[in-house]
């Protein structure tokens, strides 16, 4: 049974901030499944980001000049959203990742990397998005979460 | 001589970015000679039982610990870190932040504070605006592979001997953050004081940082532990080295050249390694280096020892 989908823009100005998106388990069940996906996964404008890493540059290294080749190792420059899972009880783990295809399970077994075995309750629970690193002038993100 | 213990107080498993599996990471500790690690994810802690429990079976100390990876600072929490969720972690509250869990039971540690940000590595560079050290018990002065050749951890020991200056009391440790097995390499451990209970050690400053080598300082014809007090006034230093692996020091070409005394008790010196140095120190700090040689580069910082605390009762 799907208890939550989502799909959103987040634009800039939502970068440095968590997302708290809050859900209702109707039920408990045997496991809790969240399927979260993520796009652009990196900035494709290569001047644009070699612009982005100069400017860095100056805050970490100041005084330091370096040339277009020395900043391309920092290249591509990738979007990451870190996804996190609270339980009726309180937080079970996030998944802080590079990774723009994500499933998780969680069940009082065993959960999938990340997060801590969790018996699936009726109850609020909360999926924490948070833009770590975010490149690109907007990120999509789509989210879906079921109960078995 | 006191007993120091090598330590690697910064590892990922595949429970955040890094590609190991908890398994993973206790084998290739044991053959790096760890006595100890602690297992500091991203802001989760789900690979810590089956990381103590592994450590355990093959007797390696495993810490409990998280990396509170903020989008404006990395700070690791050891011990009990359940008192803080990371998200809540923000530019404002910090300090209430840092107090309300270290006075939980966390040992936290400044992790990499001058490492390249974002874009590189959100929140590698240190933004949140702590001003009550007094909870905070460890710096990473040392952060990643060839730690003593990076420029962000020369800028890294500036900031900590700023934080020294003003009377905070902080332990050397350094923090490889390690990922992968294969791909890391590193020649440079925290050596800590006790190897049951390395977060009291960390707590008082009991620590050094090192290139492999061993440390032994005598002050007044006594082993001194790092961390402690010491009376205003004249002190004699003995400070030697120990090739504390085998090997190690042909295998990095690690040649000890002199000692270095440092800190705002003392005027700069620079001695011999052996050397019998008289010091009149006042209060303040002062903590000791080993430079020399290793892997064809010369006068690089081959130890750097959480400082003694001169205190002026007179
Ligand atoms: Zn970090
Ligand atoms: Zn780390």
């Amino acid at each position: 049974m799907i208890v939550l989908h989502e799909h959103r823009r987040l634009t800039e100005s939502e970068s440095c901030r968590h997302i708290y998106i809050p859900f209702e388990a109707p039920c408990g069940g045997n496991a809790l499944t969240v399927k979260f996906s993520f796009q652009p996964a990196t900035l494709e404008d290569r001047q644009q980001s070699l612009e982005i890493i100069r400017r860095g540059m100056e805050i970490y290294e100041p005084g330091i000049r370096r040339n277009d080749a020395e900043l391309e190792e920092f290249l591509p420059l990738k979007n990451m959203l870190t996804l996190s899972i609270d339980s009726p009880d309180g937080f079970i783990g996030a998944a802080h990742r590079h990774s723009v295809n994500q499933l998780h399970k969680i069940s009082a077994q065993k959960s999938s990397r990340g997060f801590v075995p969790c018996a699936v309750t009726k109850g609020r629970w909360i999926i924490t998005v948070s833009p770590f690193h975010f490149v690109t002038p907007y990120v999509d993100f789509d989210l879906e979460v079921s109960i078995e | 001589m006191n007993k120091y213990y090598p330590f690697e107080l910064h590892c990922h498993t595949f429970h955040s970015d890094g590609e190991m599996s908890p398994k993973t990471l206790v084998n290739a500790s044991k053959k790096r000679g760890y006595t100890g690690i602690a297992v500091t994810d991203h802001n989760t802690v789900s690979a810590v039982d089956e990381t103590v429990a592994l450590g355990k079976e093959c007797g390696l100390k495993v810490i409990r610990g998280i990396e509170w990876t903020t989008f404006f600072g990395h700070i690791t929490a050891l011990g009990n870190n359940t008192a803080v969720d990371w998200r809540e972690i923000d530019m404002q509250n910090i300090d209430a932040i840092i107090e309300k869990a270290s006075k939980a039971g966390a040992v936290l540690t400044v992790a990499h504070p001058k490492r390249h940000g974002s874009p590189m590595c959100k929140g590698c560079y240190m933004e949140l605006p702590i001003t009550k050290y007094q909870y905070i018990s460890g710096f990473e002065v040392w952060s990643q592979k060839t730690p003593n050749r990076e420029g962000y951890n020369l800028r890294a020991i500036e900031l900590y001997d700023s934080l020294l200056c003003k009377g905070n009391r902080l332990a050397a440790v350094y923090g490889y953050d390690w990922h992968r097995e294969k791909a890391d390499y590193s020649y440079a451990y925290t050596f800590i004081g006790d190897k049951d209970e390395p977060e009291r050690a960390i707590k008082s400053g009991d620590t050094f940082v090192s290139a492999g080598l061993g440390l032994d300082v005598k002050v007044d014809g006594q082993s001194l532990p790092f961390g402690s007090e010491l009376e205003a006034g004249k002190h004699v230093f003995e400070i030697t080295v120990v090739n504390f692996f085998e090997d190690f020091c042909s295998r990095y070409g690690v040649i000890p050249k002199g000692v270095a005394l440092k800190g705002s008790s003392c005027a700069e010196r620079v001695a011999a390694l052996g050397e019998k140095l008289t010091v009149n120190c006042s209060e303040g700090y002062l903590r000791i280096e080993i430079f020399g040689d290793m892997e064809g580069a010369s006068n690089l910082t081959l130890a750097l020892a959480s400082p003694y605390y001169v205190i002026d009762r007179r």
